[in-house]
């Protein structure tokens, strides 16, 4: 009974696997090579389309600001017209109240894509990524380091702003440096309202001095290794990093025990993992540079092993 | 006689799992789908989906336009 099964169905099933398989392998190609145009569309221009701030001089305050991006976005920027996840969850732990909204919107995402937002949204790894194409000297982020993004979250998002209320984390952000910091400094134009620079001399003082130490320090850190913002210090990348193993869409190495050890997959990968090691890791930010491996694909659904 | 049964009915497990998804009956399919790990899943959804409708109902994005609309 058992023979009749094999000589019957297991044939059909590897030939429609390998036309299977072919036709992901196309497809993964096609969206790696693709994967810059959400990043720039989504995360880089429409998240950055308030244009109107040239002649109003002031930021967006419309209805769109009640909601958040899926990824790091300084609600200050003079473009933005959302507002900043990591932002929002500070504002809330300054007021001592729970961000019953953002829990449940990151919850989902997390829920759903992992990390995904990270790579296929977030602008600032995509700098990250660029930067470290730059020749020059590399060297790897030891792994226990990769665990201090958890104390960023709890310390810098969440701890310090509950006791002193104050933002610590968007103080130093490089990512709010670049987008709101330095242009609002750079043109500091005349507020309508009040008849004075957005901008007073006072206001740019030893902690803007220590944004800007904290943004070149980064800036040198992203040509000489991989993703150093995203897998140290990303508050957001943290608490989606947290989902990583159980969401929908998964990363599945097959014939895992068959592994070549070629090392392709960690060669390719913008996080510095090995994925055929560990499919649910909790760096992994579903890029699918690693598909460029044969036993590399994607799952996506209830029911998988992880 | 237990662990011929025992083995007969491992023998058919393993010939259940030979057989292709697209192959299996609708039923089959969804209690391969319906286990805890999909449960737990699909339970944290829900709550999630339940989380940001109270913080919608408790006014979270009035607080969160405040914030976000100054510098």
């Amino acid at each position: 009974m058992t023979g009749l099964h094999r000589d019957r169905v297991i044939p059909t099933e590897i030939e429609g696997q390998k036309v299977k398989n072919a036709h992901s392998k196309k497809r993964y190609a096609f969206l790696r090579k693709f994967r810059w145009i959400p990043i720039v569309g989504i995360g880089g221009i429409l998240a950055n389309s308030y244009y109107k701030v040239i002649f109003t001089k002031t930021i967006y305050e419309g209805p769109l600001k009640a909601g958040c991006v899926p990824f790091l976005n300084c609600h200050a920027c003079p473009f933005a017209i959302s507002s900043c996840p990591i932002g929002i969850l500070q504002h809330f732990a300054a007021i001592r109240k729970l961000p019953l909204l953002l829990m449940g919107f990151l919850g989902i995402i997390g829920v759903t894509v992992g990390r995904a937002a990270c790579g296929w949204l977030c602008p600032f790894g995509w700098i990250q990524d660029k930067m470290y194409r730059i020749r020059s000297k590399k060297f790897r982020i030891p792994k226990p380091l990769t665990k201090l993004k958890y104390v960023s979250l709890i310390v810098l998002a969440i701890l310090l702003p509950t006791f002193t209320g104050a933002h610590w984390f968007s103080r130093i952000c490089p990512w709010g440096t670049i987008i709101a910091g330095i242009p609002w400094v750079v043109w500091n134009p005349v507020d309508p309202s009040f008849g004075e620079p957005v901008i007073e001399p006072g206001m740019v003082g030893w902690l803007y001095g220590l944004k800007i130490a904290v943004l070149i320090g980064f800036l040198v850190l992203f040509v000489v290794t991989k993703r150093p913002f995203c897998r140290t210090t990303c508050p957001l990348g943290a608490i989606y990093s947290l989902f990583n193993r159980f969401s929908l869409l998964q990363m599945h190495v097959e014939k895992q025990d068959s592994c070549t050890t070629c090392r392709l997959c960690k060669e390719v990968c913008p996080v510095d993992i090995k994925i055929s090691d560990d499919p649910g890791s909790a760096e992994c930010i579903r890029c699918l540079e690693c598909t460029t491996c044969k036993h590399v694909r994607v799952k996506w659904g209830f029911g998988h092993d992880g | 006689m237990d662990l011929k049964i025992f083995t007969l009915y491992e023998n058919q497990q393993n010939l259940f799992h030979r057989i292709p998804m697209s192959k299996q009956p609708k039923i089959t399919k969804m209690v391969r789908v319906l286990n805890w790990k999909s449960m737990t899943l699909f339970i944290l959804f829900l709550c999630f989906i339940f989380l940001l409708v109270i913080g919608i109902l408790e006014g979270d994005t009035d607080l969160i336009r405040l914030e976000s609309s100054s510098l």
